[in-house]
């Protein structure tokens, strides 16, 4: 029963989590945009607590939606982004594209790959997969050279921006 | 095939065809997050299926790298509206070749 109301809930929030990132694409305003890609963000969280990987979860809500995405809404107050019209012949490709698109790659590969859709597939795992003692463990184990060089990477960023946001006195 | 890839493959293309059809750069900026935001879902689930944990270490690293070009990306989309007034896609044209 509560496997049900599992199944259910995912259902719903992956309904949302594409609803919201369609709404960040035809959005006349950006910051409606903005903060409906902050919600997609949300639920995509939602989906990784349910996919067992609660410390993506929170890295995610962390360091995408309340770092990335607050840096883009002080950006979009500054520049003062214009409304989007879009004309009828845009929409009409609009959803053209998306939904051909759609078509095209998803009626060949459900007719290849003929998949099981009452089994999930999910690999048994242990209690505390994706916790943040083994995703510390798995880290710094095998990942130890690409972590420290996000640490370049980062402080590269910051001189970059430093320098292009100068003022020329 | 799995419903939480299915979500992730459709959160990519509609990012992808965002980034096709709008015409400011920061919409632009905002529909490649979106596609991040997609390649993650599906880094997450196979994460799952297969009971490896590189795939969530590489959503962190896909994490900090998105936070970083966000960075760079948003100063540059700054200083282009302090030298030009505007970052419609439409009037950046000073690489265009002049045609006869």
């Amino acid at each position: 029963m509560s496997e049900q109301l599992m199944t259910y809930f995912s259902w719903i929030v992956m309904a949302a989590t594409v609803a919201l990132s369609f709404i960040v694409v035809v959005a006349k305003w950006p910051i409606f945009g903005a903060i409906s890609l902050i919600g997609s963000l949300l639920t995509a969280a939602i989906l990784f607590v349910m996919l067992s990987a609660p410390f993506t979860a929170v890295t995610q809500i962390l360091v995408y939606a309340g770092g990335i995405l607050v840096l883009f809404i002080y950006i979009l107050m500054l520049l003062g982004v214009k409304r989007s019209q879009w004309s009828r012949g845009q929409k009409f490709a609009l959803f053209g594209l998306f939904f051909g698109s759609l078509i095209f790659t998803c009626v060949p590969l459900l007719a290849v790959l003929q998949p099981n859709v009452a089994a999930s597939g999910f690999a048994a795992v242990a209690d505390d997969f994706g916790s943040i003692e083994k995703f510390g463990k798995s880290l710094l184990a095998g990942y130890a050279y690409p972590f420290e060089l996000m640490s370049v990477l980062l402080v590269a960023v910051i001189a970059g921006v430093v320098y292009l946001t100068r003022r020329d006195e | 095939m799995n419903l939480y890839l299915v979500t992730g493959f459709v959160v990519f293309l509609i990012g992808a065809v965002g980034v096709l059809f709008r015409k400011d750069a920061i919409s632009l900026f905002m529909c490649v997050e979106v596609m991040l935001n997609g390649i993650n879902i599906t880094l997450v689930a196979f994460s799952r299926m297969w009971g490896d944990m590189q795939g969530q270490l590489a959503v962190l690293f896909v994490i900090g790298v998105a936070a970083a070009e966000a960075a760079i990306g948003l100063a540059l989309m700054l200083q282009i509206f302090k030298h030009k007034g505007s970052i419609q896609l439409n009037e950046l044209t000073d690489l265009r070749e002049m045609r006869d």
